[in-house]
């Protein structure tokens, strides 16, 4: 290490390239943090940046004092602490398997509401031409509409949830759908003819729950997607 | 089949645990710690720590108090609770008795081979 190298370090002298490597640094930062944005709060994020910022700081200070110079020494630092993107969904993966408690029920809750305002009406509107079409089916165009209904809705309510509350997307739709395969079934117990309902709770189950959980998980993972390409434009 | 990587990862908890139990350490000397304990045999990306640090600090093992030292950034210093006292000697018992056993196996295949 040449020694003007050594007294910049003991004096903190601002070195040319400083602003390149900063701004080095808080690029990769960003895309650390990026898979985190508009899932984990902004407080926690924070939080993480900052440890990982002094971390990063740490491993330069070492490789300079290893004899590189700050330019070099700034891109070691980053290779050393790991691909960004890679290191933010891994911390992401391990907020999202143990938020707090409280935290997590207000993810849950939202989720429930979500799913339930798009399984919800679709349930309903099902439920009401299957109820206005019997004991005789009269109108073909009802039975149509039910039919698209019954078969378009969980990805539309599921992409629905997946767009809105990404986070407890699986079992915000598994508890509305829940409450809603129980009320088809007491519709269909409780009408005299109610074989349709009950076929539909059984559709529900089969068919709404899956499928709803999968668009929404679909949904979720090319929002996450596209938040991703449209930070690197940004960002470059 | 998993190579040394693999192998890391599933024990970076327990060996956070255990270099955080002997002194209260931020996310870069734990790091330092590792290298140098290991002879920097176990090469992790040393980003991979904070994700495992975030699960711990939530489990309860261990707790994390911010400190900003003098011209420098805020750091967190984490230290080992009562119930990660607990946790890393469950770990420490769990992994001797796997070794015991993983020795004792590969020993044996050993010896079987002809020399």
């Amino acid at each position: 290490m040449n020694n003007l190298h050594r007294l910049r370090l003991i004096t903190n002298e601002p070195h040319p390239q400083q602003q390149d490597c900063e701004e080095q640094i808080e690029d990769f930062l960003d895309h650390l943090c990026a898979p985190l944005i508009g899932i984990v709060p902004y407080r926690e994020r924070l939080a993480f940046r900052q440890e990982a910022h002094a971390h990063i700081d740490g491993l330069i200070r070492e490789f300079q004092y290893e004899g590189q110079e700050p330019m070099a020494a700034t891109e070691s630092a980053l290779r050393e602490f790991g691909e960004p993107w890679q290191v933010g969904q891994a911390f992401l993966q391990e907020w999202s398997q143990g938020t707090p408690g409280q935290l997590q029920a207000g993810q849950i809750r939202k989720a429930t509401w979500t799913a339930f305002g798009g399984f919800g009406v679709a349930s309903m509107l099902t439920l009401l031409i299957l109820e206005s079409n019997t004991p005789q089916p009269s109108d073909g165009t009802l039975v149509l509409m039910a039919g698209m209904l019954a078969f378009c809705s969980p990805f539309v309510a599921g992409g629905f949830v997946g767009a809105m509350a990404p986070v407890q997307a699986k079992r915000g739709i598994g508890i509305s759908l829940g409450i809603l395969i129980l009320h088809s079934c007491a519709v269909g117990a409780l009408m005299p003819s109610g074989r349709e309902e009950l076929l539909f709770a059984l559709w529900q189950l089969c068919f709404w729950l899956p499928m709803g959980i999968a668009s929404a998980a679909l949904t979720a993972a090319c929002l996450r997607y596209v938040r991703r390409q449209r930070f690197w434009l940004v960002a470059r | 089949m998993p190579d040394d990587r693999d192998l890391l990862r599933g024990n970076i908890p327990t060996i956070i645990l255990a270099v955080v139990s002997e002194a209260p350490l931020h996310g870069f000397a734990i790091a330092r710690e590792i290298n140098q304990r290991s002879n920097n045999a176990l090469q992790l990306k040393q980003g991979t720590l904070y994700p495992a640090l975030h699960a711990l600090e939530r489990d309860g093992w261990i707790t994390g108090e911010w400190e900003i030292p003098g011209g420098e950034r805020p750091r967190k210093i984490y230290t080992l609770t009562p119930a990660g006292v607990a946790e890393l000697e469950r770990r420490m018992q769990a992994w001797d008795k796997f070794a015991a056993a993983m020795d004792s196996v590969t020993r044996s295949k050993r010896r079987e081979q002809p020399a």
